[in-house]
């Protein structure tokens, strides 16, 4: 009963918190607020201790598990803890908290941004835990709906647009995982992951099978905007406030990607997907870097950034799941996903929240605009101390997470083929840091005047809380990437291995290797500043997109997936 | 003579499902898109009640000496997806509504390019 409480603990209380927090707002008195903003902290604090006390519970990849409502058989949902989702539950709930912290300062201010935010923790925690696949459908409702909400947060039409492309793909896949639920239901009779895996094992292999996996794969893989799935990801992220745009490229494109191991692990003729999408993600990570190069809006370029990161992350977890989980590369490949995700998920925050102040205070978000105008801005100096480490980690400078996570990867990976198209991609990234770290660097800009010839009064420059937490991810960029060892030994023991890797982050061929890339890197950055570069990055930002485009994407992938299930050896 | 019935069934619900999924993808107003996406819902919640009704025959209320009943899972499934189907179609008007307000439009394309000229 104990361990069952443990279980569902990390959804019910941000769920209760929310509701207190909307109560709260009833209150007349002026704690009010206060007592809001305590309730938030307490909930989010108290559902990350609890995953603190299933620490010795999932350790040595052992798991939790738990029935709702205690009902047995076909009609209770099953819900599993273990390692894989409590890692990626600690990554949820920390990057959560920071963007809450941040939102204190910088917005949205609004109690109620911080009702959703616990909503959304609850719905992440549960995305992860469920076992059931109609459950994982709601679940990842939920996390579609808190996401929208926050989306439209932000001020503009641009945020609204953004907001109804997203919510109206993201229903139609739902759709399309709903489909995919039925015809395996109507095959198996069971909802459950483990009932169906059973019903499954000696089952052939029909094409009504592997067009219900196709749909429900193609429907999570849309919330994780894998190749070619992507297209309603850069505008939400580079419209949504900055707090949630940290969120969304940290922790929600993540969440779906490892709810869906257990699919994918559990469903014998689902792993074979794991070899494509693995290659998808390999691509993934060049084309989404080549797009993010080519942008001049700041969090647009970021946002293809993301699809970048989430395409390295994808190319180990894919292979680790096509390997099934008694391969022997399967614990490595796995860690290097999972501590990949949380590496980037903190950098990546880390330049949304940081650039974030910085686009504040200059009043664009256009690169061009940006330019030598912040040599002005003493206080943007501290925060550039703080995105330095962002800035140097996404170059993949050693010390960093960036270099860390990708040494780790190439690792992982051992000489497959797909580890070029991770240092290709990293070259691109280091071109891509140089671009967006340009307004630092660049020399100063007129002042502009008014009409009436004054110059025009600057917006002040962010302070307190904000840049804090800009700092203190910064140092924990520095701390992570260079615990890399401790970091990997320790999910590796989480999972169950007892593999302990010697990484040698600062060995002769990692030195060698992060020279040639940044050497490489700063070649492109030059390239891509000359006439020639700027016609071909131009060309790449103008290129046709459409909302068709979206949807065809979302049927050739799913019909893909499923002639790939259908067919595989 | 079953068979034919189940069949025309299953037609008209893909004809919905196509009408709704067409209506999404090419329709440029916000409106008719939403209305689309709940068309889309209403097929699948159509498919999941005729199709989950034939899995076995007698009403599901468990009772001594009747077997063979109806599957009751399924309806029981799509009231759930039909809750949430309400909330985001009631969300996705709030949306089109506010940008409607702000643009004077409820093509997409035009609000598109307002969009293109604010960035």
């Amino acid at each position: 009963m104990k361990t069952d409480l443990l279980i569902f603990g990390p959804v019910i209380l941000p769920l209760v918190g929310s509701a207190l927090v909307l109560l709260l707002k009833f209150l007349p008195s002026a704690w009010s607020k206060f007592l809001q903003h305590a309730a938030i902290l307490i909930f989010l604090v108290c559902s990350l201790l609890l995953l603190g006390l299933q620490y010795p519970l999932v350790h040595g990849g052992q798991s939790l598990t738990g029935i709702v409502g205690q009902w047995q058989g076909p009609l209770g949902i099953a819900w599993k803890q273990d390692p894989v989702s409590w890692i990626s539950s600690v990554l949820g709930l920390v990057l959560i908290l920071f963007a809450w912290l941040y939102s204190l300062d910088r917005g949205p201010s609004n109690t109620t941004f911080g009702a959703i935010l616990l909503v959304q923790a609850s719905g992440i925690a549960a995305t992860l835990l469920t076992h059931d696949l109609f459950n994982l459908f709601v679940c990842l409702e939920i996390l579609g709906i808190t996401s929208y909400i926050m989306i439209a947060m932000n001020k503009g039409n641009g945020a609204k647009l953004a907001s109804l492309t997203y919510l109206l793909l993201s229903a139609a896949s739902m759709i399309f995982y709903l489909l995919g639920l039925y015809g395996l239901y109507r095959l198996t009779g069971a909802l459950s992951l483990n009932d169906i895996g059973q019903a499954l094992t000696n089952t052939p292999l029909t094409t009504s099978l592997a067009a219900s996996l196709g749909l429900i794969i193609a429907g999570v893989a849309l919330r994780s905007a894998l190749l070619p799935l992507y297209g309603w990801l850069p505008e939400a992220h580079a419209q949504a406030p900055h707090a949630v745009s940290a969120i969304l490229s940290g922790v929600m494109i993540k969440t779906p990607l490892f709810a869906l191991t257990r699919i994918l692990l559990e469903i014998p003729a689902a792993r074979t997907v794991g070899l494509p999408l693995s290659w998808a993600g390999a691509i993934a990570a060049v084309v989404g870097s080549l797009i993010a190069l080519s942008q001049t809006h700041l969090k647009r370029a970021l946002a293809y950034s993301t699809i970048s990161q989430i395409g390295f992350v994808v190319a180990a977890w894919g292979k680790a799941v096509y390997l099934g989980a008694a391969h022997p590369d399967f614990h490595i490949l796995m860690t290097a996903a999972l501590v990949y995700a949380f590496f980037h998920a903190l950098y990546k925050s880390q330049l949304f929240l940081g650039l974030g102040l910085v686009t504040d205070t200059m009043g664009s978000y256009q690169l061009e605009s940006l330019k030598g105008g912040l040599s002005r801005q003493h206080r943007l100096r501290f925060i550039f101390a703080g995105l330095m480490f962002g800035y140097l980690s996404m170059a993949g400078i050693p010390g960093l997470a960036g270099h860390s996570g990708k040494t780790l990867l190439s690792f992982a990976l051992d000489r497959d083929i797909k580890d070029v198209f991770i240092v290709a991609a990293g070259v691109l990234s280091v071109a891509l840091a140089l671009k967006l770290s340009r307004p630092f660097w660049t020399g100063g800009r007129k002042i502009p005047e008014s009409e009436s010839g004054q110059p025009t009064p600057q917006p002040p420059a962010p302070q307190g809380l904000a840049s804090m937490i800009v700092l203190i991810q910064g140092v924990m960029i520095l701390a992570l990437g260079l615990g890399l060892e401790p970091c990997v030994h320790f999910v590796l023991s989480l999972l169950g291995s007892s593999h302990r890797p010697s990484l040698g982050i600062f060995g002769i061929d990692a030195i060698l290797k992060s020279t040639a890339s940044v050497g490489l890197g700063m070649g492109v950055f030059f390239l891509s500043t000359s006439r020639y570069g700027k016609i071909l990055l131009e060309k790449i930002r103008d290129r046709p997109r459409g909302f068709e485009g979206l949807f065809a994407a979302l049927m050739t992938g799913s019909v893909f997936l499923a002639a790939w299930i259908y067919l595989a050896p | 003579m079953i068979e034919t019935f189940i069949l025309i069934e299953r037609i008209l619900v893909g004809a919905i499902f196509l009408t709704g999924f067409g209506s999404v993808i090419f329709d440029s107003n916000l409106v008719k898109k939403i209305i689309g996406l709940s068309l889309l819902n209403s097929a699948v919640v159509i498919l999941f009640v005729l199709e989950g009704s034939r899995i076995g025959e007698n009403t599901p209320i468990l009772e001594p000496g009747i077997e063979n009943v109806v599957d009751p899972l399924p309806q029981a499934l799509v009231l759930t997806a039909i809750v949430i189907g309400v909330c985001v179609t009631a969300f996705a008007l709030a949306l089109a509504r506010h940008l409607y307000i702000s643009t004077g439009t409820f093509d997409i394309d035009r609000i598109r390019s307002q969009v293109h000229d604010e960035n």
